[in-house]
């Protein structure tokens, strides 16, 4: 089927449909499977894949962009999958294909990247990173390594993370143009990692790696001490102070002053800094993000003040996060911990991922006075607690999560509330409804 | 007592450590005194020095890797069999002590250590919980499975043909902390480590049956119970 008429027909259901939905991907889809590979790339077009970080690395490219004068054209939250994809092209595109939008930035899932590529060749192809994560889906991270790698042709410019060994591994035996970002030891780098490391051995010769130091999960320096490979230097080192980064001499605050978002800016520049667009701008952009990538929410109930932490089941880097950032901060506190399914994707009740989660670093922390365990995998949680050698005594089952509210209210202090969306959104929803305060 | 944690530097996917853990746990409250051991691919093995030996997944890179550390002691690997030496092996790993890991011409083949008479055939990857009312145990096994290879030419199953045991080795596809969800299985294996069902009978599993029983209400309020071995 012509391009004309499938776009002729799409633009009439995203008129009754509205924006911002993978619905016109989906049904462009059906009627040819071929159907991006039909579009006109714009002048700009930058791809954004990885475990963690995609979402909010493509919102601070689009405002860097937007801030240069670019109109740009981004799936935004969620719809990364192909369909979502194509649905960028049909909002963005005239109806012979051409892009009515300068530049377009592409959030791609990892797994749909191999769906992509094919048709679509981007000018930059950030990889943020690659770790463990969601293991019913993805099986491990080598096999989401290799169906990235197996579909990247010599074109794009690939801007990979220096830190993180399995994103560096895509320069391995490629003629692309490579460009690194990376951070610098900081307070918050250990010489333990507080997860799995994931590549222990050096993929090249198989010796096993040496790392000098973490900055979060898998992210830090290494190398091997049989061959070369190790830790690439970043174009533009980025260092972490007191105020934010400093990157090229400039300052930018780090949203929630976490390392991971400190990753995501030093990203997006590294990635607009190759592609030419000026210094000034990008730190202006970096500067007026309105930020969405803040995950944490406050409330409070009564006397008791608390924040909500969502953070992804299964994906051990993003809560851990949560957990480090919980106990940086000064004052007694108690921790809720919780979700009431595994997965929103799909129905695997798998909790190995328990496992693959330092909550270990809770177990000598005396601000922490209680730990709520909510759901129905409280007992599961409860068996990780007790072999992470925390106190017992501090722990509470909140078997039913429909009693999470009653029990915040019974709280001492600060809780921090390490949920999973649903039960994040069950507990926004029943602070609503009693006209509790939530900013 | 000594517990060997195989290569926990390289096979470390899925919580697997989870069983270690436990295992620890346990002899501790039964006031049994042990040492785990982390081995690494560049130590030297003595499996004298062992009452137990564990091995959890890793990925297929990883997987070759251990097998080349492993090959040197095949023999000795034998023998501790023979004499009936405990051997949790899991995940992926039980492919491993196989005959070959047969790709099928999709994959590149990959020689096994050997040790046993099976091998392993590759199959799109298996993504799934797993439930088998009908086992030596009393209660069903639980557990998830994630994983590329089947088990061929099984003479001696474990839970089903996809899991093997000869002797004290216990190889089992089930992924992960397969010993925490299974608590009786658990209490199994910890009576032939220590030796003794009393011992073991004054362990405290409370909350691992509390785990495994909410589990069992989740797949029954699912209406997702099926036995699909």
């Amino acid at each position: 089927m012509l391009i004309k008429s499938i776009c002729k027909i799409i633009q009439w259901v995203l008129k009754k449909m509205g924006r911002g939905t993978a619905f016109p991907g989906i049904l462009a889809l059906k009627l040819d499977k071929n159907f991006l590979g039909k579009f006109k790339k714009p002048e700009l077009l930058v791809f954004v894949t990885g475990t963690v970080g995609k979402t909010t690395t493509a919102a601070m490219i689009t405002a860097i962009l937007k801030t240069a004068g670019y109109k740009v054209g981004t799936n935004g939250k969620g719809s990364n999958l192909l369909a979502g994809v194509c649905s960028v092209f049909i909002e963005h595109c005239s109806i012979t294909g051409k892009p009515n939008v300068d530049a377009m930035v592409i959030e791609v899932d990892e797994r749909y990247v191999k769906t992509v590529l094919p048709y679509m060749t981007p000018d930059y192809f950030l990889i943020n990173n690659i770790a463990r994560d969601q293991p019913a889906r993805n099986g491990h991270f080598s096999i989401v390594f290799h169906d990235i790698s197996d579909h990247i042709n010599e074109k794009p410019h690939l801007i990979l993370n220096a830190d993180n060994p399995l994103s560096y591994s895509f320069s391995l035996k490629r003629k692309n143009k490579i460009t690194y970002f990376g951070i610098e030891r900081n307070r918050f780098s250990s010489s333990q990692s507080n997860e799995k490391v994931d590549v222990s051995y050096c993929p090249v010769c198989n010796a096993k790696l040496v790392y000098d130091y973490f900055n979060f999960g898998n992210f830090g320096a290494y190398h091997c001490p049989e061959c070369d490979f190790k830790r690439q230097p970043p174009a533009y080192e980025t260092r972490i102070i007191e105020e934010g980064i400093t990157i090229e001499g400039e300052v930018v605050k780090i949203p929630d002053d976490t390392i991971y978002n400190a990753y995501n800016m030093a990203a997006a520049y590294t990635v607009m800094r190759v592609a030419g667009v000026d210094k000034k701008d990008i730190i202006e952009g970096l500067h007026n993000i309105d930020f969405d990538a803040k995950r944490f929410q406050q409330f409070s109930i009564g006397d008791i003040d608390g924040t909500i932490l969502v953070s992804k089941n299964e994906t051990p880097a993003s809560y851990t996060q949560s957990l480090e950032h919980i106990l940086r901060c000064e004052g007694a506190k108690t921790i809720a911990v919780g979700f009431t399914r595994i997965s929103g994707r799909y129905d695997e009740k798998d909790v190995s991922w328990l496992y693959d989660i330092k909550f270990e670093i809770l177990k000598d922390d005396d601000s922490i006075d209680e730990i709520l365990l909510v759901g129905p995998f409280a007992y599961d949680l409860a068996v990780r607690m007790k072999l992470a050698g925390v106190d017992m005594n501090k722990i509470k089952i909140v078997y039913d999560h429909e009693d999470i509210y009653e029990e915040l209210k019974k709280c001492r202090s600060h809780v921090f509330c390490v949920f999973y969306f649903d039960l994040s959104k069950h507990l926004v929803k029943v602070l609503k409804e009693k006209g509790d305060k939530l900013w | 007592m000594v517990i060997a944690y195989l290569y926990g530097d390289l096979l470390n996917l899925y919580g697997n450590d989870g069983n270690i853990k436990i295992l620890a746990q346990k002899l501790t409250e039964a006031g049994v005194k042990a040492e785990i051991r982390n081995i690494s691919t560049e130590d030297k093995l003595d499996f004298s020095e062992y009452d137990m030996v564990y091995m959890g997944s890793g990925t297929e890179e990883n997987q070759k890797i251990a097998i080349k550390a492993l090959k040197p002691y095949k023999e000795e690997i034998e023998a501790a069999v023979d004499k009936g030496k405990l051997f949790l092996i899991t995940g992926n790993s039980p492919d491993i002590f196989g005959q070959k890991l047969d790709g099928v011409n999709i994959v590149e083949d990959v020689k096994g250590l050997g040790v046993f008479d099976y091998y392993s055939e590759y199959v799109p990857r298996i993504k799934m919980m797993y439930r088998n009312n009908d086992t030596f145990l009393d209660d069903p096994v639980l557990g998830f499975l994630n994983h590329n290879y089947r088990i061929k030419d099984n003479k001696n199953p474990l839970f089903g043909s996809d899991d093997v045991r000869v002797n004290n080795f216990f190889g089992t596809h089930l992924e992960g902390p397969v010993l925490i969800r299974n608590p009786h299985f658990l209490k199994f294996i910890l009576s032939i480590l220590i030796g003794s069902t009393d011992a073991v009978e004054k362990i405290d599993f409370e909350m691992e049956k509390k785990a495994y029983d909410a589990y069992m209400s989740l797949l029954v309020s699912d209406g997702g119970d099926k036995n699909i071995f």
